[in-house]
C-alpha cells in the first residue's frame, strides 16, 4: 500500500489520488433535539472527485470506500436554556455510537450548577472520527439534546480524505 | 519551508486516547494516551512520532469535586515544550468537555511526544478527573 501525496499542478491539481479537504458547512441554523442528526449539506473541497456526499434530509455523510478519513466536527450549540447539557456523537447508519476503539469521539457540554454562566458567547466542541477502515455511511448526532436547542450555522465539519493504492 | 502529507506505507493518520479515566493529575504529570492506532511508538505516557508530525491534543473532563479547574497544557517532544492549550474542566459528576487543546510540529521522527498539564488553578492538583484524553496526529514531510 501507498499513500500518495497531492501531487497535481495548480490549484486543482491533476493527480489521480489527491489527499482532499473536504468542508461540509450548513449555511442556516437548524433546531435540533436529542437523535436528530446536524444537517450540513454544503460541500466545499480542495478538490474534485473526493465522492463525498450529504442527504440534505437526514445528514447521512457518505465516504467511498479506498480512503482513510479524518473528520472532525466543530460545533456550536444555542442551548434552549443556561441550564442545558447536551451530548453529540458520530454514529453509524444504524445510529449506534462509534465508540473510541473504532475511531470515534464524542463531545460533551454539562452544565454545572454552582456557577451559573449567564449570557456568554457560545464555544466550539469537537468531535472527531478517524479510521483507516471507515464506514461507508455516517451521521453526526445529537445523543442527548433539549429541545429547543439550536445548532448555528458557524457548526462545520472538516474532512481529511487520504489517497491509498 | 512547506509540509505536505507524508507519501509512503503508512498512513499519514495516527491517533491515541486513554482508555481509562485518570484522576488527580498535578502540575508536570502528562495526560495519558495507553491505547495508540497506526503509530507503533509508544511508551508509558505517550507516543515515540516516527515521522515529522502535526498533534493536537485534547481531553474530556469530569469531576466531583466543588472548584473549577483551569489547565494549562503543552505538548513536550524529548522535553522540548511545544504548542499551548487552555482547558476549563467543571465541578460536577459527569462534567463537561475537552476541546480546547493544543498542537505540536516535531521537527524529526523518533521524538517522544507528551501531552502534559503546566499550570493548575485553583489547587496545583486537578480536582476533576480525566474521561479521556486524545491526540490525533498527521504526518507531514517538509
Amino acid at each position: 500500500m501507498t499513500y500518495q501525496l497531492f501531487s497535481g499542478t495548480g490549484t486543482t491539481g491533476t493527480a489521480a489520488k489527491p489527499t482532499r479537504l473536504i468542508e461540509l458547512t450548513s449555511g442556516i441554523n437548524r433546531s435540533v433535539s436529542t437523535g436528530s442528526a446536524l444537517i450540513l449539506a454544503s460541500v466545499r473541497a480542495t478538490d474534485a472527485g473526493h465522492g463525498v456526499t450529504v442527504n440534505n434530509t437526514t445528514g447521512e455523510i457518505s465516504l467511498p470506500a479506498g480512503y482513510d478519513y479524518y473528520v472532525q466536527a466543530s460545533i456550536e450549540i444555542d442551548r434552549n436554556a443556561n441550564t442545558e447539557s447536551f451530548r453529540i456523537a458520530f454514529t453509524d447508519s444504524g445510529g449506534t455510537e462509534i465508540t473510541a476503539a473504532d475511531g470515534g469521539f464524542d463531545c460533551v457540554y454539562e452544565w454545572h450548577s454552582s456557577r451559573t454562566t449567564n449570557n456568554v458567547p457560545n464555544f466550539t466542541l469537537s468531535a472527531v472520527y478517524v479510521s483507516k477502515n471507515p464506514l461507508s455511511s455516517i451521521f453526526l448526532k445529537c445523543m442527548s439534546m433539549t429541545s429547543g436547542s439550536v445548532m448555528t450555522k458557524e457548526t462545520s465539519i472538516i474532512i481529511v480524505q487520504v489517497a491509498k493504492s | 519551508m512547506s509540509y505536505s502529507p507524508i507519501q509512503g506505507s503508512n498512513s499519514p493518520l495516527f491517533w491515541a486516547y486513554n482508555s481509562s479515566a485518570q484522576t488527580g493529575v498535578q502540575v508536570g504529570d502528562t495526560f495519558e494516551v495507553d491505547t495508540p492506532r497506526e503509530i507503533t511508538g509508544h511508551i508509558s505516557g505517550g507516543v515515540i512520532l516516527d515521522a515529522t508530525s502535526l498533534v493536537y491534543g485534547e481531553m474530556q473532563t469530569s469531576g466531583t469535586v466543588g472548584e473549577l479547574d483551569k489547565v494549562q497544557t503543552n505538548f513536550l517532544l524529548n522535553s522540548q515544550a511545544e504548542g499551548r492549550g487552555f482547558q476549563v474542566a467543571t465541578n460536577k459528576a459527569d462534567a463537561y468537555d475537552c476541546d480546547d487543546g493544543t498542537y505540536a510540529k516535531s521537527g524529526t521522527g523518533n521524538q517522544f511526544l507528551r501531552y502534559n498539564a503546566t499550570q493548575i488553578s485553583p489547587a496545583p492538583t486537578m480536582g476533576s478527573g480525566v474521561d479521556q484524553t486524545r491526540i490525533f496526529g498527521f504526518r507531514v514531510q517538509s
